[in-house]
């Protein structure tokens, strides 16, 4: 048993612990923040982006384009030292919650409007046979079922963007990952700390994914 | 209720409606008198749906002028014939006050029965809570389904959800009701009690417009039946009349195809 304990170096994980404790209490705030930035960042764009005048749109579209079709790694990098240039020297972790936010927030956008339109237009017109208008259909009809449309996708890319805060290290920020590689470099154990690091991602990802599915069925369970 | 009892319910004049270059409604002129039921049979693609909807303004007519109680809908024609778009709050409350029952139910899944029936009516109207709470149990109750008050609509079957989508309509407390062919995408066990609850509705006076494919319903129920083709009314009249003796050799072929049992 000791042999098998100590192949998997749970005795140097061990003491290795308050440095993780310290990276994974950072990538937790940066996932945590750059979710909300994410999440308000596409209802920002979301309505624009459905405008049926191009003039509204367009704009909204070649963001997307732009922000879905470049790498995060090159986008983080344009924020931490791009930023500066034009005026706005923010801190290492802002560099990298925008970065994050507004590239998963162009991605959640797409995922609104598919949503919306998934929802049928026989419910737009249910909703104005009798007397709504299209904002009141919008919110009290159309938005409440595209939801529950959007939970599952949200869900999918929010544990992309949980993965992804793993990126910021490369601005300097000791994160999970960087504080993982600082531990490997001192020590040399790389197969121990990347095995625990990964471990740490699958348990903050999949206690994420289940609290969705429970959201997702309760909201189901109404219909 | 503001009533203008001296002036049909509804006036449709020279109605146009074109899909790209379809044409499917080609001059369309009829009126529906306060508490009369007319019924509108005719071919797929006849343009009898269309029609229909045309009179709430879900679809929007290219020419001619439609008016609910005198007054325009959708559009107004100044005297000049330029036609000016109403503001959609203007059409939002003229539509209010003309129900529409759809063929697929169009109920809202997210929302239970109660809410399905409150909602218009508090939103629109801002009728109070308890009001619109009590006006939906009495319209359950009329169409026999006030044990279902507190279910989503995926839990009922179609003809209870079809009669769910009537309840809903009529707490708008509309001064038409607008049926787009309620029975099609029913079992046809289910049928019948839909029907009842039509049947009922035209006894107590309600004006209706219905889109059927129920000849024998439209013989029984309607005080005049309205044959159309292409855009056009073929034949319209009393409907034991114009089912028992069809003048056009268009409508005399279209009922060939029914079984003409109850003539």
């Amino acid at each position: 048993m000791e042999v098998i304990i100590d192949f998997f170096g749970f005795n140097f994980i061990q003491s290795q612990l308050p440095r993780f404790w310290n990276g994974f209490q950072l990538t937790l705030a940066i996932a945590l923040v750059s979710m909300l930035g994410a999440v308000v960042c596409g209802i920002v764009l979301v309505g624009p982006r459905m405008s049926n005048s191009s003039m509204v749109a367009g704009p909204v579209i070649g963001y997307v384009e732009l922000v879905r079709n470049t790498p995060l790694l090159l986008q983080i990098y344009l924020s931490y030292f791009g930023l500066p240039l034009i005026g706005l020297p923010l801190s290492a972790f802002l560099c990298g919650v925008i970065a994050i936010a507004s590239q998963h927030g162009a991605f959640l956008c797409e995922i609104y409007r598919a949503g919306i339109e998934a929802v049928s237009k026989k419910q737009w017109e249910g909703a104005l046979a009798l007397g709504m208008t299209r904002k009141k259909a919008k919110y009290r009809v159309i938005l409440p079922q595209a939801f529950v449309n959007v939970v599952p996708p949200i869900g999918n890319q929010l544990v992309i963007l949980i993965k992804d805060t793993s990126l910021v290290s490369a601005i300097g920020i000791i994160e999970l990952t960087l504080s993982g590689k600082m531990v490997i470099e001192r020590s040399g154990a790389s197969f121990e700390v990347f095995l625990f690091i990964a471990a740490v991602y699958l348990f903050l990802t999949s206690s994420f994914g289940a609290g969705l599915r429970l959201l997702e069925n309760r909201l189901r369970a109404r219909q | 209720m503001n009533t203008k009892p001296d002036m049909p319910m509804i006036c449709v004049k020279d109605l146009y409606k074109n899909f790209g270059d379809l044409s499917v409604l080609n001059g369309m002129s009829f009126n529906v008198n306060r508490g009369e039921v007319l019924a509108i049979i005719g071919p797929s693609g006849s343009g009898k749906s269309t029609m229909l909807r045309c009179l709430n303004f879900l679809e929007e007519h290219d020419g001619g002028e439609i008016l609910i109680e005198g007054e325009p809908l959708g559009y107004r024609v100044l005297e000049d014939q330029t036609r000016v778009r109403q503001s959609e709050a203007e059409i939002a409350r003229l539509r209010s006050n003309v129900g529409m029952v759809f063929q697929s139910f169009n109920l809202f899944p997210h929302r239970n029965v109660r809410d399905n029936i409150t909602m218009a009516p508090i939103s629109v109207k801002h009728v109070a809570k308890n009001e619109a709470d009590q006006r939906a149990e009495m319209l359950l109750e009329k169409v026999g389904l006030i044990e279902k008050i507190n279910e989503f609509p995926s839990r009922l079957s179609g003809g209870q959800q079809q009669r769910v989508a009537i309840a809903r309509a009529l707490a708008m407390e509309p001064k038409v009701m607008l049926f787009d062919e309620v029975t099609s995408a029913l079992d046809p066990e289910l049928v019948g009690e839909v029907l009842t609850v039509m049947q009922q509705l035209a006894e107590e006076g309600m004006t209706m417009v219905i889109v059927t494919h129920e000849m024998q319903f439209a013989h029984d129920v309607s005080n005049r039946l309205m044959f159309i083709d292409s855009g056009k009314i073929i034949e319209e009249g009393a409907p034991a009349d114009i089912l028992r003796n069809p003048a056009s050799a268009r409508l005399q072929e279209f009922l060939h195809r029914f079984r003409t049992s109850f003539l």
